[in-house]
């Protein structure tokens, strides 16, 4: 915010800096020089691929994974994201937005995978009620980005790791995915 | 060494006024719809021969595996249950003293893939097993139905006609 005060502290400060220069023997002075602005955030997500949610097979639960490594129920989210430095993701839980009401699920997870990468430490994930997946699979842990774009795979489960059969109806979650750049 | 010291002072100004860079969120939808009702096509009737084997009647093809096709689709799978062969209409004197009926899903490769309801004995040229139940997984099956009535002994059967029915029964899980 640069009002006319500043605009003439500004100009006393270039005078007094040209001045300085060719008079050695004046008195020291200083002046503050305000600046202002809004630094953009060093990270910028895409536009999300939305999952889709399938029973998992004989097992009473609800799942959206197949595009994460390892897991294969209906269909991962996706979403690219570009930081201009590195920055740690992390993820949370799967929250419910609609569901039968007669569905109570055990254990819920979520999982984002960077790219194909399949080392221990390019997932994240969060669970309430214990893991459904392996835990030695899906540690949970947030992801050090790299500096660049990072396409991200993002796979959910609700239910539990037991044969059943789960409520008919409409199911709807998301997943919540953060990035705080270094 | 003032205009240093000028120039300083301003680099600690600008470090001072830059925020930290924000944390940014993304929220990734899901959504799907479970439905746990079993739907099946409309089957195309079969047809009865002589047995080649046995004093029976039996639907085409069932010596070689094969039967009538129908499919049928489980949103989260479910359970299976075929009954023995009900006649509708027979010849007077055809006395079917053992009556069996066989669903295979797809090539019924594994025995967790047959399903054999049978009364009086089974025919051993078309299955020996007899668990007349069935694990469907979820999405679309497609079975193979057939049937065979009569007696496990090689003979002729009465000319006429000769109508029946194969119930195949299928619970949602």
């Amino acid at each position: 915010m640069l009002n006319f005060k500043s605009l003439l502290k500004v100009s006393a400060g270039l005078i007094l800096v040209s001045t300085i220069g060719v008079s050695t023997k004046a008195q020291a002075q200083s002046a503050d020089v305000p600046f202002g602005g809004t630094i953009p955030s060093n990270c910028v997500f895409g536009t999300p691929t939305p999952g889709i949610l399938v029973k998992t097979g004989t097992f009473a639960a609800i799942e959206g994974s197949t595009g994460v490594s390892g897991v294969n129920f209906g269909t991962a989210g996706k979403v690219s994201v570009n930081c201009s430095t590195g920055a740690t993701l992390t993820v949370a839980a799967p929250t419910a937005v609609v569901v039968p009401a007669t569905f109570v699920p055990a254990k819920t997870q979520s999982v984002v995978q960077r790219g194909t990468n399949t080392a221990l430490t390019d997932f994240a994930s969060a669970n309430t009620g214990g893991p459904f997946w392996p835990a030695s699979a899906f540690p949970a842990q947030g992801i050090t980005l790299p500096a660049g774009n990072s396409d991200l795979n993002v796979a959910m489960v609700a239910g539990d790791v037991v044969s059943g059969s789960i409520p008919s109806g409409s199911y709807s979650y998301y997943v919540r995915v953060t990035v705080a750049p270094n | 060494m003032q205009n240093i010291a000028f120039s300083v002072g301003v680099l600690l100004i600008l470090t001072s006024i830059a925020p930290n860079a924000q944390a940014q969120s993304i929220d990734i939808p899901f959504s799907g719809t479970v439905s746990n009702s079993c739907s099946f096509s409309t089957p195309t009737p079969g047809t009865l021969i002589q047995s080649p084997n046995y004093a029976a009647i039996e639907s085409n093809g069932i010596s070689q595996g094969k039967g009538v096709q129908v499919s049928v689709n489980c949103g989260s799978g479910g359970k299976l249950t075929i009954d023995t062969p009900k006649a509708i209409q027979v010849p007077s004197n055809f006395n079917a003293s053992t009556l069996q009926s066989i669903v295979k899903r797809g090539n019924g490769s594994t025995a967790e893939d047959i399903a054999s309801a049978s009364s009086g004995g089974t025919f051993a040229a078309v299955s020996t097993i007899a668990t007349p139940t069935m694990i469907l997984p979820a999405g679309n099956s497609d079975l193979n139905v057939g049937m065979i009535a009569g007696k496990t002994i090689p003979g002729l059967i009465p000319n006429g006609d000769y109508r029946y029915t194969v119930k195949v029964t299928i619970a949602p899980n």
